[in-house]
């Protein structure tokens, strides 16, 4: 069995990332979800959050991902985001001001937007967690 | 005769245009490579989202119940003319909305059919008649952005859910190639029922999480925001190749413009001369008579 992971990170306008690697660690919907070579086929929903790969077991590198789909298929990991910036990327004061607004829409958000709106909570988390900040 | 400064005068201000001409074909140009780059950038994404679409229809057995997928008898109709900002672009704007009129002649029943313009010059034209409009987007093509198509995606859905509109349609300049754009009208909702690849099967080896059902459910409404993003970007691309053609017939029609002015300038030049020097002539001629 091959011990590498192909992971393929493709968003609306470009293909991110395509990197060989020996484990990635994915948000999944239901919880996160770390992936090593010979995973069984999988499809799943990811949910706004951290994406780590790198060699396995070592340091890895992590990208903050918005919502969307993976697929894991003979060690090919594709994971297709909407939206995905890594830590150079981010713009602190920005995305905090937008965790501030996205939580406070929370609180009176009626059920059908809910999920939209803690959509939102977790990208500026997810963002805030890669920059180092406390959250 | 005409006046030879004032020719000389009009040939200037033409080769003013026709500089001014040249300088918008190029900038079409450069921006139409970027558009084409940018709807080339986006396969990736489609495709995939093709596959898993496909996958996931494979493995709810075909038959999905979705609100996006339901179809309905449609008594009320939205349809969204896609145009450009601006103008000088040929008849890219007229095309697209000479078609939406057509189809507004079809629903002559005014209660039947909405329009949502997308750009400024439909927004200009259709709400000048009297004809109603559910929204308009007027600067969307400085730059074309996923968040603007995701808005325009979300509103669709969300009338469409609320049973507002048993159906909505698009019509807009399809890129063919840099000479061709066709105007062409689509169904964006309900979605086609995706079809299921039998081949990319081995859905049941697949783990899914959450069910299929709900990966569908979350799958939907981003397929409608691409398709609108697509749309966007596509049309966007018609715009610049349109006016690219425009200006380049514009610059050589101003080209042989300025010939003809300076061939009549010259004639003119020289009736001025050849009658002074008949002056001259017949004056001596006079003196030594």
């Amino acid at each position: 069995m091959a011990n590498q992971l192909e992971l393929v990170v493709v968003t609306h306008d470009r293909t991110l990332l395509d990197e060989t690697c020996g484990e990635v660690s994915l948000p999944g919907r239901d919880g996160d979800m770390g992936v090593l070579p010979g995973h069984a086929a999988f499809l799943g929903s990811l949910r706004p959050g951290v994406l780590t790969y790198g060699p396995a077991g070592g340091p890895g590198t992590s990208i903050a991902v918005s919502s969307g789909f993976c697929e894991i298929s003979s060690d090919v990991v594709t994971v297709l985001v909407e939206g995905a910036c890594s830590v150079e990327d981010i713009d602190r004061e920005a995305v905090r001001a937008e965790l501030e607004t996205a939580r406070k829409e929370l609180e009176r958000a009626d059920p059908s937007e809910m999920g939209a709106v803690q959509d939102r909570v977790w990208d500026a988390e997810a963002k805030l967690i890669l920059a180092g900040e406390t959250i | 005769m005409p006046n030879l400064i004032d020719l000389r005068r009009r040939i200037r201000s033409v080769k003013n245009m026709q500089q001014i001409f040249r300088a918008m074909k190029m900038i079409s140009a450069s921006r139409l490579r970027r558009s084409q780059e940018h709807i080339l950038s986006t396969r990736p994404y489609a495709l995939q989202l093709r596959k898993v679409t496909q996958n996931l229809s494979a493995a709810s057995g075909g038959d999905t119940e979705h609100p996006l997928l339901e179809s309905r008898p449609e008594k009320k109709v939205l349809l969204a003319i896609v145009s450009g900002d601006k103008g000088l672009c040929g008849s890219f704007n007229s095309n697209v909305m000479r078609r939406g009129d057509q189809e507004i002649a079809n629903h002559s029943d005014k209660d039947t059919l909405e329009l949502s313009c997308l750009g400024k010059r439909a927004a200009d034209y259709y709400t000048r008649r009297p004809y109603p409009v559910r929204s308009e987007y007027r600067k969307l093509f400085t730059k074309v952005t996923y968040e603007q198509a995701q808005e325009i995606a979300d509103d669709f859905a969300e009338a469409f859910h609320q049973g507002e509109y048993d159906a909505v349609y698009v019509v807009y300049n399809q890129f063919v190639s840099v000479m061709t754009q066709r105007v062409v009208l689509e169904k964006l909702l309900p979605l086609e029922s995706p079809e299921a690849d039998e081949q990319a099967g081995g859905a049941s080896d697949y783990i899914y999480e959450p069910s299929p059902e709900a990966l569908l459910a979350d799958l939907l409404p981003r397929f409608l925001r691409f398709q609108v993003y697509r749309v966007l970007l596509e049309s966007q691309a018609s715009e610049h190749a349109a006016r690219m053609t425009a200006m380049d017939a514009a610059t050589k029609n101003s080209g042989e413009l300025i010939d003809n002015l300076t061939t009549v300038m010259n004639r003119a030049r020289q009736a001025a001369i050849t009658t002074e020097l008949i002056e001259v002539v017949s004056g001596a001629a006079a003196l030594e008579g």
